[in-house]
């Protein structure tokens, strides 16, 4: 028996990139680029429904102080 | 003794008003919310014809500016997150301590879930800092643009800032099988007209149908293992700056020549565990 479809015509997930995704990718970058004097670092939270991703940037040598470039928030849309 | 004074200035020249207020108090660590004065000559004006001096330590914060009356490198900074500012204050003599400054978002610019949100995630970065220095001698003070009583003040994943001394000593409680550690917030004790100074901090009359008129938006939180060492008789909500009222003549914030917030004033005796 062939079991029925019920999820739909999804999207491609390769074409999806979520802000978390984007926001690693310039993490990884700026490791890369300053050899790990400063390192990217992302957190992602989540408090009822709503994400938060916060893009810092780590200075091992100040200690590992963390400064935020920048956060987004969204809602899980439904 | 550390000293500490902490105004939303609103962006208002008030620099005679800061350092009147700091020589007048002796205050060692000066933080503003919200002000575009130039470093160079407030420093210069604070360092005027005094025995020590101020210095403003490295702060990449584009909200909160701190001025201190010690070596720089004894204020390191720990994290710079918009609205919140962590330092990790070590005197050469003396416990360490956790500063967090805050100025966290505006009701203007958001409803009540909004403002529960940064509150959580305030409060969750003062968790995650107080793991990384390993202790919780902290104490945050900033404007919280929160009154004492709202959710993301006294709940759980907030701040959990209680009016009882007593309470916040028992350190954290359980709520659904995780721990949740306590604030101690004086603020309580100074609303109301009867409370020893002025009303609030922050006086706002809106036509909406729930007008609390007086706010405490500027608290200070003092965590339980910092309590023997935070002075209540000294601190204070500051409404003289000098010999100048900071209040209209109607006991009001004079808004159209200071700031709408008044500033906070409080202790802590580092000196008191030598």
């Amino acid at each position: 028996m062939v079991t029925k479809n019920l999820w739909g015509e999804l999207p491609d997930a390769a074409d999806i990139r979520s802000p978390v995704t984007i926001l690693r990718e310039q993490a990884s970058l700026l490791t890369q680029m300053t050899n790990g004097t400063l390192q990217g670092e992302v957190y992602l939270e989540n408090s009822g429904g709503r994400f938060s991703s916060t893009l810092y940037i780590l200075a091992p040598a100040l200690d590992d102080y963390r400064y935020s470039v920048l956060s987004v928030q969204y809602p899980v849309v439904s | 003794m550390a000293t500490f004074l902490f105004w939303n200035i609103n962006k208002k020249p008030l620099q005679d008003h800061i350092v009147a207020l700091c020589h007048e108090h002796d205050v060692d660590i000066l933080i503003l919310a919200e002000s575009d004065l130039p470093a160079v000559p407030l420093l210069q004006a604070l360092n005027t014809e005094q025995r020590s001096t101020f210095r403003q330590p490295f702060n990449l914060s584009d909200r909160l500016f701190f001025l201190i009356r010690y070596p720089t490198d004894w204020l390191k900074p720990v994290r710079d997150d918009g609205g919140v500012a962590i330092r990790h204050f070590i005197p050469p003599i003396g416990p360490d301590i956790l500063l967090a400054a805050v100025h966290l978002p505006s009701k203007l610019y958001g409803n009540e879930s909004d403002q529960i949100f940064e509150a959580n995630r305030a409060a969750q970065m003062v968790t995650e800092a107080e793991e990384r220095v390993g202790h919780t001698r902290t104490v945050i003070v900033g404007d919280f643009n929160m009154n004492p009583f709202e959710p993301g003040m006294v709940g759980t994943r907030g701040f959990q800032a209680v009016m009882d001394q007593r309470i916040a000593r028992r350190i954290n409680r359980t709520v659904l099988g995780k721990e949740y550690s306590f604030f101690y917030n004086p603020m309580w004790s100074r609303l109301g007209d009867l409370s020893k100074g002025p009303p609030g901090t922050y006086y706002y009359n809106s036509s909406t149908h729930v007008n609390f008129f007086w706010n405490t938006f500027d608290q200070v939180l003092i965590r339980p293992d910092l309590l023997d060492l935070f002075s209540a008789d000294r601190f204070q909500v500051l409404d003289v700056a000098g010999q100048q009222s900071l209040l209209s003549s109607n006991g009001l914030p004079d808004s159209s020549l200071n700031s709408d917030h008044l500033p906070l004033l409080f202790n802590i005796e580092i000196e008191r565990v030598i």
